[in-house]
């Protein structure tokens, strides 16, 4: 398996560097479907007999091991190079598709926990990562840019998986196009058998086309020495060992956990926030059911959109300062939406789709900010380390917003002002998260690593 | 060679992004009708 290894994928003179963010993107549009379980969930409900919150748990187990693998695995990757981590990715997300169907077939669902929670979130960590500080290492000079073409694949994904899912569940199902038809068991375990082989595929066309940059390579015109110009941004380099004792992570782990809790209080109800803001005295809401589908699907671009034009932006007007806009700037927003959000669905609906832009950009900017910080030399595995963050979030935010609507009526009967209290928690929210933005200064040089014991600055060369 | 792969490489990523993009604008829609 030494094809595998770092060694093999270093790339040779003349490799174009823009073959980097596809091969990262043909990753993060497979591994992108966890956000597109929706999809399927009413049918694997029926399937088992199971409840809503049974058949939630498997989305749930993926995204707790998507932060542990990441955390678990970024050294692993940082050392073992792209190629071998998309590899590895690509058997576990695919395997967890092939063992969740075998479940689905046999009708055991906690075939479906191991294969597509536990497996497939290993592979959704691992194949998260991998392409992180490889696209900060071949592009030195738009490391927001890069970042935010892989990781916005992340919410292209879902927007591919849910549409192909749709139509491909009514293909393997006699009984679809019937009135009120729910896809049957079978056609699930044949969806995710498709998705195992395209995936596969797609999975090992970034693998095989990824490469990593030779040592002093850098971009044609690329002054390594303004990057020391700017006061957040180092040239020295922090393991990730190191990187976890200083203050800067944990100020950055706040920064994200609360940006992400915050996104996921508006998407986690997208569809009947909308419908319960605009809810008449005579308990109907001027938004049906069609039209709150689509405001779900809005947003989805928000996100994906996000990811790409903040992280962009922020090579331009910095990443502390992008961090101050979606949590400052998201708190404003956010305040306008939960106390004014229900005079029109003119104001409710930019406003929505701004807050989860910052959401997307939130986790996009993350990897350029810490590359910042931290230096290249491990900002994978540190990368990885941070994303327990998204699990923690994945967690919080929606028991934050359930039990604040719990409490206050039932749903399908709720209103605007019914979501004020959980709304506002998530402004207080991003509050805390801006200040601990505003605390974020360079990492002491004491975690720096010596001198000559980490690969040197790029120096300047021709660029392939 | 370099070009051939380069555009193979962006087409395999952007057609099934595009026809997810296009979808999800369809669906969209249904909001302002």
């Amino acid at each position: 398996m030494g094809w595998l290894d770092r060694a093999h994928t270093v790339a040779p003179p003349g490799f174009n560097r823009w073959l980097i963010p596809p091969a990262a993107l043909a990753v993060h549009l497979c591994i992108g479907q966890a956000y597109a379980t929706s999809v399927y969930k009413t049918a694997l409900v029926q399937h088992f007999d199971a409840s809503l919150t049974q058949i939630g748990v498997i989305f749930s187990i993926a995204i707790v091991m998507l932060g542990l693998s990441a955390a678990v695995f970024g050294t692993w990757v940082d050392t073992n190079g792209p190629r071998k981590a998309m590899f590895t990715a690509a058997l576990f997300w695919t395997g967890g598709f092939l063992v969740a169907a075998l479940g689905i077939f046999t009708r055991q669902l906690w075939l479906v926990y191991v294969g597509y929670g536990f497996i497939g979130g290993i592979g959704l960590g691992i194949g998260y990562i991998s392409p992180v500080s490889t696209l900060i290492k071949w592009f030195p000079d738009r490391p927001g840019l890069a970042t935010g073409m892989a990781i916005m694949g992340f919410g292209g994904g879902a927007l591919i998986a849910s549409p192909l899912s749709s139509a491909l569940l009514g293909f393997y199902d006699p009984n679809s196009g019937t009135e009120g038809w729910v896809a049957g068991g079978d056609a699930v375990g044949k969806l995710f058998l498709t998705f195992a082989v395209v995936y596969f595929a797609y999975m090992m066309f970034g693998a095989f086309t990824i490469k990593v940059p030779a040592p002093g390579w850098a971009p044609a015109g690329f002054d390594p020495s303004t990057v020391k110009k700017k006061a957040l941004v180092t040239t020295a380099h922090v393991s990730a060992r190191n990187a976890i004792r200083t203050k800067q992570f944990w100020f950055v782990w706040v920064v994200l956990f609360c940006n992400v809790t915050a996104g996921i209080g508006i998407l986690e109800q997208a569809a009947p926030m909308i419908q319960d803001f605009f809810r008449q005295a005579d308990g109907a809401s001027l938004v049906t059911a069609a039209a709150a589908g689509g405001f779900v699907g809005l947003l989805s671009i928000g996100n994906m959109g996000g990811r790409f034009v903040w992280s962009t932006t922020s090579d331009v007007v910095g990443r502390k300062r992008i961090y101050l806009i979606y949590l400052g700037l998201g708190a404003l927003l956010y305040t306008v939406l939960a106390l004014f959000g229900s005079v029109s669905t003119i104001l409710f609906v930019p406003l929505a789709f701004v807050i989860i832009s910052f959401y997307g950009g939130g986790f996009a900017t993350v990897p350029a900010y810490l590359r910042d910080l931290f230096g290249t030399y491990q900002v994978g595995a540190i990368h990885g380390r941070l994303l327990t963050a998204w699990s923690a979030a994945g967690v919080a935010g929606p028991l934050i917003v359930n039990a604040f609507l719990d409490a206050q009526g039932t749903p399908g009967e709720l209103t605007a002002q019914a979501y004020q209290p959980a709304l506002l928690t998530m402004v207080g929210l991003l509050v805390v998260g801006f200040v601990a933005n505003l605390l974020v200064t360079p990492v002491h040089p004491r975690f720096h690593e010596p001198a000559g014991t980490v690969p040197a600055t790029p120096v300047l060369a021709k660029e392939n | 060679m370099s070009r051939a792969r380069l555009a193979l490489g962006w087409v395999l990523v952007g057609v099934p992004l595009a026809y997810g993009i296009f979808q999800t604008l369809l669906k969209a829609a249904a909001l302002f009708s």
